[in-house]
């Protein structure tokens, strides 16, 4: 045991000692879960620009009441051309042109004309009509003036003003929207909590992977060889390089639980269940590692490999973009790797309020493939260390 | 005999430190000079000037007459490097090393292709040509670096260290290679911190140490220079103190005393006296088993010029 | 040149002998652009979804079937898929069930409601993980619901000031007010598709991504002779030292032509990847290797070893990535982010790209060709400088 700890040790102090690592495995993971819950996190609103032509106040009010709408993520926008180009380049999903004097137009008692864009491929039509409702809560004052003015010789300003006093003798029709089922993302869900367990799980595993290097330039150095020399079993050598990618994967993800925990309130749900499927995925990881470390010559090569199979799993495994959101196909396709058992069960501990017996499954098809990868690994291992 | 490396004055320093302070020497063609030191003495400083890599701060190197510069082609053809690393691409077979850096001397296609087989056999690797140098041995690729070197036919070969970690046998004939390329009028600049080495091979020695040229020469003058005498040892059966007496009797004996099995004899200088003194010892009636000489050595020598041992 | 092409020729010998420039070249950002494809591809067109909107009319009047007709309106237009529901069991059920994403309930009594100006409500169920399609359905009858308000309005204000309808009269004033044309329109502004559709940006975004890798392969070349020693050998020899330099940029402008070519046009047969016009496109990736190229020779220059190099670059690379929008569009609108994001080499291009691949002249890549090759100018500059000086060290 004290060989093991020793040759762990010596692993988890080399992965340390390098400063491109300390980026890669502290600084970057956290970076990315605060730039994703900055970039997508929270609202998922659609984004509206509005470009209005002239300071009209009819104009100046439209504006106002598309910013109101909390369905909306609205951006002015100072030119024409500026719109139009966010618009094209989906920046923007639509865009909105208020004309120059709407006040004008309102009291010649002509049709006002907004100007929308979206792309042709986008959800233009779908955003008109929630930009029209705002617009027409301005504009259908107007309107009854207009009606009014005409019918009663009044003059426009008068008639408006008395329009926008009558509305509540003009009621319309209310809205009222309900939602049923369960929803697949509570609203409780902080705007972190899921990138957060999905950085979890894809950087865990892209160290584990990226440690097959460490591996590869043991055996090519002949520093495997030279502990076997000593009195060490090629078991222990074996158990002992498992450990220390193992201990490696478990202090990036415990780093990444606090930290996200105490920056950004990450909610990681019972603490026991996280840490056991921490425990689990980081043994898989350590055998995914290994066997990688086992396998390749160069590591280079095996570096390369290793960023394709991380990326790789992590996207088909719910890393990137959430499994639920996937066709029925994929999410069976996903529940092949790894990563989409630790993700279900992250959600079953953070949005149902799981404990450690509610992801026994989870932890079990975990476990499964880290005894696999591991025995995959030992035996590849000892085969290319002990012959020559 | 022509001069091939003119060095004079070098001075380089990194720094706070002084690397070489006030180098200079020359070699003649076909003439091979050993700088002798320990490591960190300046010796790679040195030849690094020597062979264009870095400016020296001041002094002047000249090969063949043309001024050597870091910003300079000039003068370039005329010398052969061989790093002390084994400087050479592993992913590339023998031949292949060959041909990239004769066309780097600009060498025509015809010449290179004749050359590359000379070179080839000289290192004795026209067998493996085509093999990579990674499945080489350490001795094989020692050899393809030196080739490297010799390839453009330069008139100064620069060696640095050339055998450092190389097996006895590769030594071997590595150190045949440099004597014969003396016979084919290439002068030779010879690092090493190998005693024996420039003993065998240099036809003089500087010996540096700190940046600085103690002492220059012929290993004789060297020794001279330090009052070293050359040591013969006559193994003989008789009356040993009458044929002590007897050789300190000749002129250019400076002491003959008695040992276990024979006589140890000081000398000037061994060579020339032998045949004098063994006449003599054989007119004493004794009967000589054997002799051996041991000329006083350079690690003597630099013991004494620079108070510490030359290897680290 | 001559030397700097030879020493070129010999370090892509090397590099293909070695496959690891292949693997981080082609294998990689190919078998990801895949991968994100297959996970990825069909989000990117859920925009465009159809929207499945039921309709439960109880109320059975002028007024409700209006509405009505303004579903089917939309529906011809292709906005929606419209489901007509006896009663709000089925509808709900419909809803539960995920075969329609949301419905509108219109009870008895809407079309008095509106003709009396009395409040009324129409409810809207969705399914909660639909909220687009309940958002738009809730929208549409708000829309028909400010029509009412506008014709109740009208009438009101028109009684309001002193000269309005006879009681007969209300219903027929009424009437008239909502024939009338509402006091707005929305006109279309055209607009180009500049975005790039989801395979040709997973294509576009790994292929420029790994750019930066595979070019570093050319540059710490430089670094690697250093310490394999045959860098004295290189700068013995009778070539100038800006040749070994050029040398190495040459490699690594080789390198990333390659990848970016064989990416190009696999990601086009692959993946339908739409890359736009050829002359625009060729234009935009020299530019890029160029900058990538420039921007490596900067690392490779600051770094003291070979490894030390491939670390910091590969830091600086998942950086300006990250930031250059490759994985995954950065920043909305004109945000604080999204202008960072010009900083980086990598936005410029796929902003290039998105100028061309949907449909525009080759020439419109020219502002984005122009930015980079302001960035080699800059780096490759400072890379030419300090690379030479490190030569003499």
């Amino acid at each position: 045991m004290r060989k093991i700890l020793a040759i762990a040790g010596s692993n988890v102090r080399r992965m340390l000692r390098e400063r491109s690592n300390i980026f890669f495995v502290f600084i970057f993971p956290i970076a990315l879960i605060l730039l994703i819950g900055a970039q997508f996190g929270g609202d998922f609103d659609p984004g509206v620009g509005i470009h209005q032509e002239d300071q009209d106040p009819l104009a100046a009010a439209i504006t106002e009441e598309i910013q109101r709408d909390d369905s909306l993520a609205v951006t002015i926008f100072d030119t024409r051309d500026e719109l139009i180009d966010a618009v094209e380049r989906g920046t923007v999903q639509a865009g909105v042109f208020i004309p120059v004097t709407v006040s004008e137009l309102a009291e010649a008692g002509e049709q006002v004309e907004v100007g929308f864009v979206a792309r042709p491929d986008g959800a233009g039509p779908q955003l008109q009509s929630v930009v029209g409702a705002g617009v027409a809560r301005v504009m259908t004052p107007v309107g009854a003036a207009q009606f009014g003015a005409e019918k009663t010789g009044a003059g426009f300003d008068e008639a408006l003003d008395v329009a926008r006093s009558q509305t509540d003798a003009a009621p319309g029709l209310d809205v009222e929207t309900t939602a049923v089922g369960e929803a697949v993302f509570p609203s409780t869900l902080g705007r972190f909590d899921l990138g957060a367990a999905q950085q979890l799980v894809l950087f865990t595993f892209l160290t584990a992977l990226a440690g097959s290097a460490a591996l590869i330039l043991s055996r090519r150095l002949g520093i495997s060889r030279r502990m076997l020399s000593t009195p060490t079993s090629s078991g222990t050598i074996v158990g002992g390089e498992a450990t220390g990618r193992w201990a490696v994967a478990m202090v990036q993800g415990l780093y990444i639980v606090i930290v996200t925990y105490l920056l950004f309130q990450v909610d990681w749900g019972d603490p026991w269940g996280a840490l056991v499927i921490l425990i689990a995925f980081s043994a898989v990881g350590a055998g995914a590692g290994m066997l990688m470390g086992a396998t390749f010559k160069n590591d280079q090569q095996a570096g390369g490999i290793g960023v394709v199979l991380s990326l790789g799993l992590a996207a088909l495994g719910g890393c990137m973009l959430p499994i639920e959101l996937f066709s029925p196909a994929m999410t069976r396709v996903a529940h092949l790797t790894p990563h989409a058992w630790a993700l279900d069960g992250f959600a079953e501990l953070v949005r149902r309020d799981g404990t450690v017996a509610d992801i026994l499954p989870e932890i079990g098809v975990l476990i499964a493939y880290a005894t696999v990868l591991l025995l995959l690994a030992s035996w590849r291992l000892r085969a290319v260390i002990t012959r020559p | 005999m022509t001069t091939v490396l003119a060095a004079e004055g070098l001075i380089k320093s990194f720094d706070d430190l002084i690397a070489v302070n006030g180098v200079s020497f020359e070699i003649a063609e076909g003439e091979t000079f050993g700088l002798l030191g320990p490591n960190g003495a300046g010796k790679t400083t040195s030849i690094s000037m020597v062979a264009g890599l870095l400016e020296p701060d001041s002094g002047t190197i000249h090969v063949a007459g043309t001024l050597i510069r870091t910003n300079s082609t000039a003068g370039r053809s005329d010398i052969g490097l061989v790093p002390q690393e084994i400087a050479i691409y592993p992913d590339l077979t023998a031949a292949e090393n060959l041909r990239f850096f004769g066309r780097l001397y600009d060498m025509p296609d015809d010449e290179l292709d004749k050359r590359l087989r000379e070179v080839l056999e000289v290192i004795g690797l026209s067998e493996r040509q085509d093999d990579l140098v990674s499945e080489f041995s350490g001795g094989m690729q020692r050899r393809l670096n030196i080739g490297i070197g010799l390839l453009h036919r330069p008139r100064l070969l620069i060696l640095d260290e050339p055998t450092v970690g190389v097996d006895p046998q590769s030594r071997n004939a590595i150190l045949e290679s440099v004597e014969d390329l003396s016979g084919e009028g290439i002068a030779v600049l010879y690092t090493t911190h190998y005693m024996e080495e420039a003993e065998r091979l240099c036809d003089r020695v500087a010996i540096i140490d700190e940046g600085v040229v103690k002492a220059e020469g012929t290993r004789r003058e060297l020794v001279s220079l330090v009052g070293e005498k050359d040591r013969i040892r006559v193994t003989v059966g008789g009356d040993l103190v009458e044929v002590a007496r007897v050789v300190a009797e000749l002129p250019a004996v400076h002491e003959a005393s008695p040992a276990d099995s024979g006589v140890d004899v000081l000398a000037d200088d061994a060579s020339s006296l032998l045949p004098e003194l063994l006449t003599r010892v054989a007119a004493t009636g004794a009967n000589v088993t054997g002799v051996a000489v041991s000329e006083p050595n350079l690690e003597a020598v630099f013991l004494h010029l620079t108070g510490k041992a030359l290897r680290d | 040149m001559g030397a700097a092409t030879l020493i070129a020729g010999k370090d892509l010998r090397l590099r293909v002998r070695d496959r690891s420039a292949f693997i981080m070249g082609i294998v990689t950002p190919l078998a990801l652009a895949y991968i994100f494809h297959l996970v990825f591809g069909g989000t990117f067109t859920a925009e465009a979804l159809d929207l499945e909107v039921g309709l439960v009319d109880l109320d059975n009047t002028q007024v409700s079937q209006s509405l009505a007709e303004a579903l089917s309106g939309l529906e011809s237009e292709g906005i929606l898929v419209l489901t007509e529901f006896d009663d709000a069991t089925a509808a709900q059920t419909a809803v539960e069930e995920g075969e329609t994403d949301a419905y509108i309930l219109l009870n008895p009594g809407l079309g008095d409601a509106a003709i009396q100006a009395k409040p009324f409500t129409i409810e809207v169920v969705g399914d909660v993980d639909s909220q687009t399609t309940t958002q738009v359905a809730s929208s549409i009858a708000s829309e028909f619901g400010s029509a009412i308000e506008r014709s109740q309005l009208s009438v009101t204000t028109a009684i309001a000031l002193g000269e309005g309808p006879s009681p007969e009269e209300v219903v027929s004033w009424g009437e008239e007010a909502a024939l009338r044309p509402p006091p707005f329109a929305f006109t279309d502004v055209s607009a180009e598709t500049r975005q790039l559709d989801g395979n040709t940006f997973f294509a576009a975004g790994m292929a420029v991504f790994f750019l930066f890798f595979t070019v570093q392969f050319g540059v710490i070349g430089l670094l690697e002779e250093r310490q394999s020693g045959t860098l004295a050998r290189l700068l013995a020899a009778p070539i100038g030292h800006s040749s070994v330099v050029a040398g190495k940029a040459i490699l690594s402008f080789a390198l990333g032509l390659i990848s970016m070519t064989v990416l190009i046009v696999a990601t086009h047969y692959l993946m339908d990847a739409r890359w736009g016009p050829p002359l625009g496109v060729a234009l935009l990736v020299i530019a890029g290797v160029l900058a990538a190229t420039s921007i490596m020779g900067v690392i490779a220059a600051t770094a003291t070893s070979a490894d030390g190099a491939a670390n910091l670059g590969a830091i600086i690379a998942v950086i300006l990535g990250m930031l250059g929008g490759t994985f995954f569009p950065i920043g909305q609108g004109n945000d604080l982010l999204a202008r960072l994001s010009y900083l980086t080499p990598h936005a410029w291009f796929m902003r290039g790209l998105s100028d061309i691949s949907g449909g525009g002249e080759w020439t419109e890549v020219l502002p984005a060709v122009g930015a980079l090759l302001l960035f080699t100018l800059v780096f490759g500059t400072v890379a030419w400088v300090l690379l030479q000086r490190k030569l003499t060290q």
